[in-house]
């Protein structure tokens, strides 16, 4: 345990990987130090990330403004990556890629296991600041 | 120092801007390029800019186009570091191309951002100190102009007044004694701005030897004497019979006429200048100190940089260019001395400097 601002926190245990062998969240090491950085930190991602996912899921579904998916994918991707959320990253990076391409059915495919990776994450961080 | 932060992930915006923060400087975040634009358009904007590369509405390379393209008198310069998670050699190319002047690839350690930052605030600063200088230099050049073509304009009316009429040797001689003056004047001038630009180059070069301070001061007196008299006014002194130091005669002899000249300049007509010499701890201090109007507190410390003239006037409508004291001051800083002013409005000056005894 450790005693940060006022707060007791617990770093995720690090043996706890999603199907791609990545951890499904891992703090960095300058976050651990301010507690209250990530609490806040954590609350905008979770803010932003509904949003996000609502615009992308009805742009695959209709197949239109890739541009914009794909700039979405890509804040996803950079955010996750912020918060140590690399597991959602990866697939994030995936799924830009293949918006870069204009693949919609791989996109149709990515989708579901973003929106699971990120669901994993905040049940995560619900458990580990529980 | 304000630092903008123009990043459209609200995640890296709280994490840049908290670290921002706790590194003193003013973080103002923008959440897309054209909030960033309008920010930098609006008064008062910030110097620094953490700048990411993709972002709705405006993209950050085309923001550090519109910033270093735009000619915002309030931004004369803008620091941008483009903060992105493109990282190829052609990214960093195309990114410094578009007036970014750093390049930092996401993900980024804390510590390298800071220090960036802190290279991009020092160059700022040192851009300030230059347009400084700049403006300094061009108020220069047009005062040493201004006070070049008056005499000029004097020399030119008196000479061809003589060469367009025939006058007795009366007149004549009248009217050369006002070219010789004001020749004079111009010569001064011109000294004065070869000396600042010896100075300023960095060779300004003492010819110190063991010398008698007290004849040095003397002698000075003596010439200020003549101009004193026109003036009605005294010059008396206090100080021992010898005092032997180490020090360049000519320059020390500039300071004590720079001194007592403008001692006389400023003083009223009937009044008393007294030029005394004392010895010191571990040095020797001489001063000069007059009857005239005094200096305001607030003026008397820039009274020693280049072209700093005091609010009062000359009393007998003698010229001077204001650059006599950063002379000065070099003069004695070169002897390892210190010079300065005691002044209060209504109550007379006294200005001394210090040289060290061994």
């Amino acid at each position: 345990m450790l005693s940060i601002d006022g707060n007791d926190f617990q770093q995720p245990h690090n043996d706890v990987f999603a199907p791609m062998n990545l951890p499904i969240l891992q703090f960095k090491s300058e976050m651990t130090h301010n507690f209250l950085l990530l609490q806040r930190l954590m609350a905008v991602f979770f803010a932003e990330i509904p949003k996000q996912m609502k615009q992308l899921t009805e742009n695959v579904k209709l197949n239109q403004n890739l541009l914009q998916t794909q700039q979405l994918l890509h804040t996803i991707k950079g955010d996750s990556r912020t918060v140590g959320a690399l597991h959602v990253a990866e697939i994030a990076s995936q799924a830009e890629q293949a918006a870069q391409s204009g693949q919609w059915p791989a996109l149709a495919n990515l989708l579901p296991q973003l929106e699971q990776a990120l669901s994993q994450v905040h049940q995560y961080w619900l458990n580990t600041t529980e | 120092m304000k630092v903008l932060i123009a990043e459209d992930s609200a995640t890296s915006r709280v994490v840049v801007e908290e670290w921002v923060r706790t590194w003193g400087y003013q973080p103002i975040v923008a959440a897309d390029g054209m909030i960033a634009w309008n920010i930098i358009t609006h008064e008062d904007p910030p110097n620094l800019a953490l700048i990411d590369w993709m972002m709705p509405n405006m993209d950050g390379i085309e923001l550090c186009q519109r910033i270093k393209q735009s000619k915002n008198k309030n931004t004369p310069f803008t620091y941008i570091i483009l903060l992105t998670s493109k990282n190829s050699k052609e990214d960093i190319v195309t990114g410094l191309d578009a007036g970014a002047d750093d390049f930092l690839s996401k993900p980024v350690q804390p510590e390298e951002l800071r220090s960036r930052l802190d290279v991009g605030s020092r160059i700022i600063h040192y851009h300030q100190k230059l347009r400084e200088m700049d403006e300094q230099k061009n108020k220069f050049l047009g005062m040493a102009a201004h006070d070049l073509r008056s005499p000029l304009t004097s020399i030119m009316g008196f000479s061809q007044l003589m060469l367009e009429n025939p006058m007795d040797e009366k007149h004549q001689r009248e009217f050369l004694g006002i070219i010789h003056q004001v020749s004079q004047e111009m010569l001064n001038t011109v000294n004065d701005l070869l000396d600042i630009s010896v100075i300023e180059s960095g060779k300004f070069d003492l010819n110190p030897k063991q010398d008698d301070l007290v004849k040095l001061i003397h002698y000075r007196v003596r010439l200020a004497n003549m101009n004193a008299k026109h003036k009605n006014i005294e010059i008396n002194t206090c100080i021992p019979n010898s005092q032997m130091l180490f020090f360049d005669a000519d320059r020390l002899g500039q300071v004590l006429d720079n001194f007592i000249t403008n001692a006389v300049k400023y003083s009223p007509e009937g009044t008393h200048i007294l030029v005394m010499l004392q010895q010191k701890d571990r040095c020797v201090e001489v001063s000069v100190i007059d009857e005239g109007p005094g200096i305001a507190k607030a003026q008397q410390q820039a009274l020693f940089g280049a072209f700093q003239k005091a609010g009062v006037r000359p009393t007998g409508g003698e010229k001077s260019i204001g650059l006599g004291l950063a002379i000065v001051k070099k003069i004695v800083e070169s002897h390892q001395g210190t010079v300065g002013v005691s002044s209060e409005e209504g109550k007379g000056s006294r200005f001394y400097f210090t040289l060290p005894l061994t």
